[in-house]
């Protein structure tokens, strides 16, 4: 099993399928992460809560984990992405979840500066894997 | 069609009898009419005359004949008058003296005789011919009088006259070619009965010197007959005097019955047609004809006539070469009326509006033809005189009026496209051709104005064009559409794959019978169905991106993907050779997924367990790019060539797997910047794929 992740972060879960957020939050609840977790399922919604654009902030005090989808109604991932890496305040680690394997989606988000780009349905090594490389969490023994 | 005359201005108008060509035609015809009735009147009128002029010189012929036979008469008559005077003397003489002393009175006969050149002879016998005198001195010799004795007895006692006698002397036949006419009287005593004979010898000769004398005229004949119509003297020669009595011959067959002087014209025993004059003696049985040859006397006339005919034929052949001169000018006229009329029916014949209008006078409209009065509205009264900028009404500022404004002052031809206005204000778009009419100084006198509705014209070619928009702008939602779909179903199928992977992993094991089968298949499907959405995708993203074209240096590119695939490249020990590598202006992402699609193939389709060597390089052909990419690979198939570049093939057929939809998506890219791609066979194993990038704007052979 894994270690949790820091109890203060949280993870936001950005996403406009319910299924695919619900896969999402499987996965992460299969890993042993109980962190408190929230899914937005609107561009613009997300960067309220996040506190983008001249928004307050919500409540948390440590930036969550984001993991963001491109497709998405209201703002798109990339206007997102873009948003949280314009405000250097907020430092949030990004994950990009998305069905697209585009090279060139792939590319965009990394010249934005996301921290790691998945391709969906979410394989729960991959997962590990990034939170891990992101010092998120630290793997202790063997996998499932 | 004069319309330079100061004042007035009159329209061009081609009259109708002009129009259809056969005016000036017909003027020829009447023309040659006249010329033929003059010159044929003429001929009738010389022709007349010269009849007329012939006829009266058979008449002064025949009066002329007339005159001569009268003379001739009269001088015949005298001559045998004087003769037969004396004989009857004689006659009368011997009758009284019984018979009884000849020679005194012979002696008398003499005396009486005296003054007679023309006598030969006198033999004066008994009846039955023993000759009691002969002047020529052959008394004894006989004579044949049997004949005058029995004439005397039928017809009486009278002069008997001929026949003629060969010979010089009566009773001597001699063929010296001399003649003598006897003239003999019967004299008779009392009761009748015949005493003596006595006869004249008279000397042809005689007679035919004077009738040569009087016959001057060439062709002339004087003949002198008795009643039946044996000849007894006659001028010329050739005369058969052994020949009978000829009463078939002219006058004697019909004419002498009915007067006993006349004339006509016919053939003589010459041969010559002659006008001849007769006349008869009732005193004695003679008939004297005169003719004159008509042979000459039609010489004399068409003499006569020909000083007149020529005068004439002079004046005709004037006329008839004054005649021909005109006929020449008018049928050349014709022609060129035809021509005219075949000109000026095709103005009012053609479906465009044709206007002329003077330069000199501010382009006044001079002639409209009938379809610019259907395309306008406007007939040739309408516009007459004045400048055709009437049909733009008060639409004065269209931006093609100032070169059709430029290009008639400049006296240009000018074809643009105006809006004009017929006369009801309805508008319309015209095609408009101004054309510069020169004469023969190259002074421009005129402008053709040709115009068209293509108002029509204009509204198709609009529909059109909005059609073709429409087009365009369906196509492209279809597109969008496709690449929009093709994303949302993704969705559910991401959803499929993660909960099938997820049931994999919480359901209970083993699973009842078929259980990990239907995982397997499910887990596949999903896997299937995602890659081929994933290639839709990207295949309709192609169409939908709209992002411009840059400058994309393509060894940069290639070098970058490499980059990326290193570890794959790694992998497999591939050797890349990228040789130069050009930069082409293009769709910088679009052309990376070409570049990454045919990299990627390269390395995937190796021989199994060969280490791949794989050549990228650009050349420059005839403006253009081509770039390829060649491998040492599996290759494909010559008959597949085709088939892995179509997008319905490659969703329809798998067998190539793993190809995907990456080769159309590739052709689809470089078809939209109008280049080609396409696969050939390496020598040695392997492909060569290929691809071009047109209009890169860089000269071959740079690099």
């Amino acid at each position: 099993m894994t270690t949790k992740l820091r109890e203060e972060v949280s993870i936001l879960i950005v996403e406009d399928d319910p299924g695919h957020a619900r896969l999402l939050e499987i996965a992460i609840r299969r890993l042993g992460l109980d962190n408190p977790l929230v899914k937005i399922a609107r561009g613009d919604e997300a960067m309220r809560y996040l506190g983008l654009q001249g928004h307050a902030p919500a409540a948390a005090a440590e930036p969550p984990l984001v993991l963001l989808d491109l497709n998405l109604p209201g703002k798109s991932g990339f206007e997102v992405l873009r948003a949280l890496r314009a405000e250097e305040a907020h430092r949030h680690p990004v994950i990009v979840m998305t069905s697209s394997d585009d090279v060139e989606d792939r590319r965009r988000c990394h010249e934005i500066g996301c921290d790691d780009y998945l391709i969906k349905p979410p394989d729960e090594d991959e997962l590990v894997a990034s939170l891990s490389r992101l010092g998120l969490i630290a793997t202790k023994g063997p996998d499932r | 069609m004069n319309t330079r005359d100061g004042g007035s201005l009159r329209p061009l108008y081609l009259p109708e009898r002009m129009r259809d060509g056969g005016y000036t035609r017909r003027l020829v015809l009447w023309a040659v009419l006249f010329v033929v009735t003059i010159l044929v009147a003429l001929c009738l009128l010389v022709g007349v005359i010269a009849m007329n002029l012939r006829q009266q010189a058979m008449q002064r012929a025949e009066t002329e004949a007339r005159g001569l036979a009268l003379a001739v008469t009269d001088s015949v008559a005298r001559t045998v008058q004087l003769v037969d005077g004396a004989l009857q003397l004689t006659a009368r003489r011997l009758a009284e003296s019984g018979g009884g002393d000849p020679e005194r009175v012979i002696a008398h006969l003499y005396e009486e005789l005296a003054f007679a050149p023309h006598l030969r002879q006198i033999v004066i016998t008994d009846p039955d011919g023993t000759v009691l005198h002969d002047s020529a001195g052959r008394a004894g010799a006989r004579l044949d009088v049997s004949d005058y004795v029995e004439r005397m007895r039928t017809v009486g006692g009278m002069l008997q006259i001929g026949p003629v006698h060969q010979g010089r002397f009566l009773g001597q036949p001699d063929l010296t070619g001399q003649m003598v006419i006897p003239m003999t009287r019967v004299v008779t005593g009392d009761g009748g009965a015949p005493v003596a004979v006595v006869v004249a010898a008279i000397n042809q000769h005689y007679f035919r010197a004077s009738f040569e004398e009087l016959a001057t005229r060439e062709g002339g004949r004087v003949a002198l007959y008795l009643h039946d119509g044996s000849l007894l003297a006659a001028s010329g020669g050739g005369h058969d005097w052994r020949q009978a009595a000829h009463s078939t011959r002219e006058p004697f067959s019909e004419r002498l019955r009915r007067a006993e002087f006349g004339e006509f014209v016919t053939d003589q025993p010459d041969g010559v047609a002659r006008v001849t004059a007769y006349r008869m003696t009732h005193v004695w049985p003679l008939v004297i004809t005169v003719g004159l040859a008509t042979t000459v006397i039609e010489a004399e006339w068409m003499a006569e006539a020909a000083s007149m005919a020529f005068p004439a034929a002079l004046v005709g052949a004037v006329v008839l070469l004054m005649a021909v001169a005109l006929v020449r000018v008018m049928v050349a006229r014709a022609r060129e009326e035809k021509a005219l009329a075949v000109a000026s029916r095709a103005l009012v014949s053609v479906g465009e509006g044709i206007i002329i209008t003077e330069a000199r006078r501010d382009n006044r409209i001079v002639y409209a033809n009938p379809a610019f009065e259907a395309i306008t509205g406007y007939a040739l009264a309408d516009v007459f005189g004045r400048n055709p900028r009437l049909l733009h009404g008060d639409d004065r500022d269209q931006p093609n009026l100032a070169e059709v404004r430029e290009s008639i002052e400049a006296r240009r031809p000018v074809t643009t496209t105006l809006r004009n206005y017929r006369k009801d204000g309805r508008c319309y778009w015209a095609e408009v051709t101004i054309t510069p009419v020169r004469d023969d100084h190259g002074e421009v006198t005129h402008f053709v104005g040709i115009q068209r509705d293509i108002t029509r014209q204009k509204e198709d070619d609009a529909q059109r064009r909005g059609l073709i928009d429409e087009l365009i702008a369906a196509t492209a939602k279809l597109q969008r559409f496709a690449f929009v779909a093709s994303h949302e179903l993704l969705q559910p199928i991401v959803s499929v794959q993660g909960f099938a992977t997820l049931l994999g992993k919480v359901l209970p094991r083993p699973l009842a019978a078929e259980g990990e089968e239907a995982l397997a298949e499910l887990e596949g499907a999903a896997t299937r169905a995602r890659q081929m959405v994933g290639g839709l995708r990207e295949y309709f993203q192609v169409s939908a991106s709209d992002e411009p074209f840059t400058d994309v240096d393509c060894g940069d590119m290639v070098r970058t993907i490499l980059a990326e695939i290193s570890d794959t490249v790694a992998a497999c020990a591939a050797a890349v050779e990228v040789r130069d590598l050009p930069v082409v202006r293009a769709n910088a992402g679009q052309l990376r997924l070409v570049w990454r699609k045919l990299i990627d193939n390269a390395l995937k389709f190796r021989h199994p367990g060969a280490a791949p060597h794989v050549v990228i390089g650009a050349r420059a052909v005839s403006g253009t790019w081509l770039m390829y990419v060649e491998d040492d690979g599996i290759g494909v198939p010559a008959e597949r060539h085709e088939d892995i570049f179509d997008l319905l093939r490659r969703l329809h057929g798998s067998d190539y797997p793993g190809l995907g939809l990456g080769l159309p998506t590739c052709r689809a890219v470089v078809e939209r910047h109008g280049g080609r791609i396409w696969v050939t066979a390496r020598s040695g194993g392997g492909s060569v794929f290929q691809f071009t990038i047109p209009g890169a704007g860089i000269r071959p052979g740079e690099p």
